[in-house]
């Protein structure tokens, strides 16, 4: 069985190529005229980067390691996000902290180091997932650039300030002596 | 012998036998947490009731055992287990649900993760869900010491630590204290855990993460970790351990229970932590002629040349090193065996030999002869023996045999050491090759009762570090006529 040819009559009208044209121009200079009276917050094609388009609700952004409003940072060190990743691109090492122990099963542990390689990143946002603490979230931030690998490696304190600009948070470089417990001892 | 019939199967058992261990022949693994094979069962955790035929109500399978048989018909059958019935699922379930009432939901921190017997049998026993509206219980930290860290919360109270604290490595430092929800497990005013030369065994015994280990806590996810099946060199029964090791470094060691074989189950703390002297720090050491780099070649030449060698291999080696070895002696009476640092007995249930050198057995097999050195520097000042090729390792090596063997090099016109990292006798020989040590290589030894126990290789050595079979190879070939 052939292949079905439709062949096309073409009208008068049609074979002059003209009035086609004319019908195409229209289209692009009704576009031109709509985009004119358009405010440009709202125009398909934005000033980058002068302008930044808006990012819808669940976008997956660079990510941030959540803290306590005492500073502390939220991560225990479980290493589900590591076990999750696709791209294999978290790595982290545990510490205990509490020498009081009164934070005991609880917050007794944290990460001493936790890098992601945002070269490797895929930001399928599977470590948002895993985690139980609700500790790393993928926000709004998705220019992630620079000038050489080295610096694409985010530590734990680049992780944890990456959104402190936006919050209005001051950015941290040390975690807070655990002072208070975070649960009271019942018995 | 009587017969049981365990969900229809048929099984003869000896008289005797826990109901436990009949079903684990058949491959039906009960849930235990109380239970161990080498304490005596308490049935405390509730958790391995399974249905008997003709009892009312259902039974612990860790403490029921299988009755005799009639004398006029011994292969009758005297009882028929069911575990795969709706009560006993039920009965399960609710153990569980008990269980998980107070013990915090803590996952992510807890050490145990993925070891957790608590973990594992909720998936499969479990419900999923608590009905638990009510505060969890918590209590007050206690210290038990540099080794060991407890948390109560955790605590299911199955008292295996107890017991093994009471029974087998004696001490009885831990205890359980107040009565129903408040019940803990705790140590006696004043004590703690680092008396206890089998504290770590706690940990193991341990199925959830009640007590972990200081020395392991946070350091990896057990999931991470690879484990390879090897011994202990730090006792003198060999005794069967797992090296649990993760981007090429050791992480624990721990035991290899072997079937039947009670006193597997446990080892020293001695044994546990010497893990951390086998992983390789710092640059990988390089073949040495007259504390110079120098290539195989002319090592061969230099021993080949030398006149008579005599062989001394330290017991600490494993039996294909030992015959290897042997094999480089000019003749068999030139074998010598050395290692005297003799490992205290600590447990004399679990270790039935003074002597801390664990393979002198294979190497006696092998011609070797302990405690002949001194007969040995008598030969080698005599110009008897030229050569003296010795294998290493000071850690198992007194000072007064340090200094014999450095006589007995000194004299020699000719000396080779064979270490893993070079040590003050070592530097002493003319000639130095770096070996692996024993995580790094595949062998076997015959302990003081007679048995073969192999080992497996669970790090990758450095480059330019090889095996003594495969040095001793180098060594022995015949040098290519020009």
């Amino acid at each position: 069985m052939g292949v079905l040819v439709k062949k096309v009559e073409l009208s008068w009208l049609d074979r002059t190529y003209v009035w086609p044209v004319m019908k195409g121009m229209a289209i692009t200079f009704e576009h031109f005229i709509k985009q004119l009276f358009t405010p440009t917050s709202k125009r398909y094609t934005i000033q980058y980067p002068d302008m930044k388009k808006e990012i819808p609700e669940g976008y997956r952004g660079l990510h941030e390691l959540k803290r306590f409003e005492d500073g502390a940072i939220k991560c225990v060190a479980c290493f589900m996000c590591q076990e999750a990743c696709p791209a294999r691109c978290i790595s982290i090492e545990a510490e205990e902290f509490s020498d009081l122990n009164i934070t005991q099963g609880f917050e007794e542990k944290r990460p001493a180091i936790f890098k992601i390689d945002m070269l490797r990143c895929i930001y399928c946002g599977m470590c948002e997932e895993a985690c139980p603490k609700d500790a790393i979230w993928l926000r709004k931030e998705y220019e992630v650039a620079a000038y050489d690998r080295l610096s694409m490696q985010y530590g734990k304190w680049d992780l944890m300030n990456t959104y402190a600009q936006a919050d209005g948070k001051d950015r941290i470089s040390q975690d807070p002596t655990p002072s208070v417990p975070r649960r009271t001892i019942v018995m | 012998m009587p017969t049981i019939k365990i969900n229809d199967v048929a099984l003869s058992v000896n008289p005797g036998t826990l109901v436990l261990d009949a079903c684990r022949t058949v491959g039906i693994d009960i849930p235990h947490y109380c239970y161990h094979p080498a304490l005596t069962p308490v049935a405390t955790c509730r958790m391995c009731l399974v249905e008997i035929k003709g009892q009312p109500k259902l039974a612990t399978s860790c403490t029921t055992t299988v009755p005799p048989a009639p004398k006029d018909n011994p292969d009758a059958v005297v009882m028929e287990v069911l575990t795969n019935t709706p009560a006993v699922a039920d009965a399960r379930a609710g153990v569980m649900e008990f269980l998980l009432i107070n013990h915090p939901l803590d996952c992510p921190i807890c050490d145990q993760a993925g070891e957790c017997k608590l973990q594992d049998y909720s998936y499969h026993y479990g419900s999923g869900d608590s009905r638990m509206g009510e505060v969890k219980r918590r209590y007050r930290y206690e210290d038990l010491g540099a080794k060991i860290v407890i948390d109560k919360n955790r605590c299911i109270h199955c008292t295996r630590c107890v017991r093994f604290t009471r029974e087998i490595s004696g001490g009885g430092e831990l205890t359980v204290a107040s009565r129903g929800s408040r019940l803990e497990v705790t140590t006696f005013t004043g004590k703690s855990m680092d008396q206890n030369p089998f504290a770590g065994n706690v940990v193991d015994l341990c199925p959830v993460g009640a007590l972990t280990s200081r020395d392991f806590r946070f350091r990896k996810r057990v999931w991470y970790l690879k484990s390879a099946p090897s011994i202990s060199r730090h006792s003198a029964l060999g005794n069967p351990i797992w090296i649990d090791h993760e981007g090429n470094r050791i992480h624990r060691f721990r035991p290899r229970p072997m079937e039947g074989n009670e006193t597997t189950h446990f080892i020293s703390d001695e044994e546990r932590y010497a893990y951390a002297q086998y992983n390789r720090t710092g640059l990988a050491p390089v073949v040495q002629l007259n504390r110079s780099p120098a290539s195989m070649d002319a090592i061969r030449e230099a021993l080949q040349s030398a006149g008579p060698v005599a062989v001394i291999g330290q017991g600490t080696f494993g039996c294909d090193a030992a015959q290897r070895l042997g094999e480089l002696a000019t003749s068999a009476e030139s074998r010598y065996g050395s290692g005297d640092k003799t490992i205290a007995v600590v447990l004399p249930k679990y270790q039935s030999s003074a002597d801390g050198i664990l393979n002198r057995r294979g190497f006696m097999e092998r011609g070797f002869r302990f405690g002949a050195l001194a007969e040995l520097l008598g030969k080698v000042e005599r110009g008897e023996v030229k050569a003296v090729v010795l294998l290493h390792d000071a850690a198992f090596t007194s000072a007064k045999e340090t200094e014999l063997l450095l006589e007995i090099l000194k004299a020699s016109t000719f000396s080779l050491a064979l270490e893993v990292e070079p040590s003050g006798l070592g530097r002493a020989a003319t000639a130095w090759l770096p070996i692996t040590n024993y995580a790094e290589e595949s062998d076997f030894i015959v302990n003081h009762d007679g048995e073969l126990r192999r080992y497996q290789k669970a790090l990758q050595p450095p480059k330019g570090v090889r095996t003594l079979p495969a040095w001793m190879k180098d060594l022995a070939a015949i040098p290519a006529t020009v």
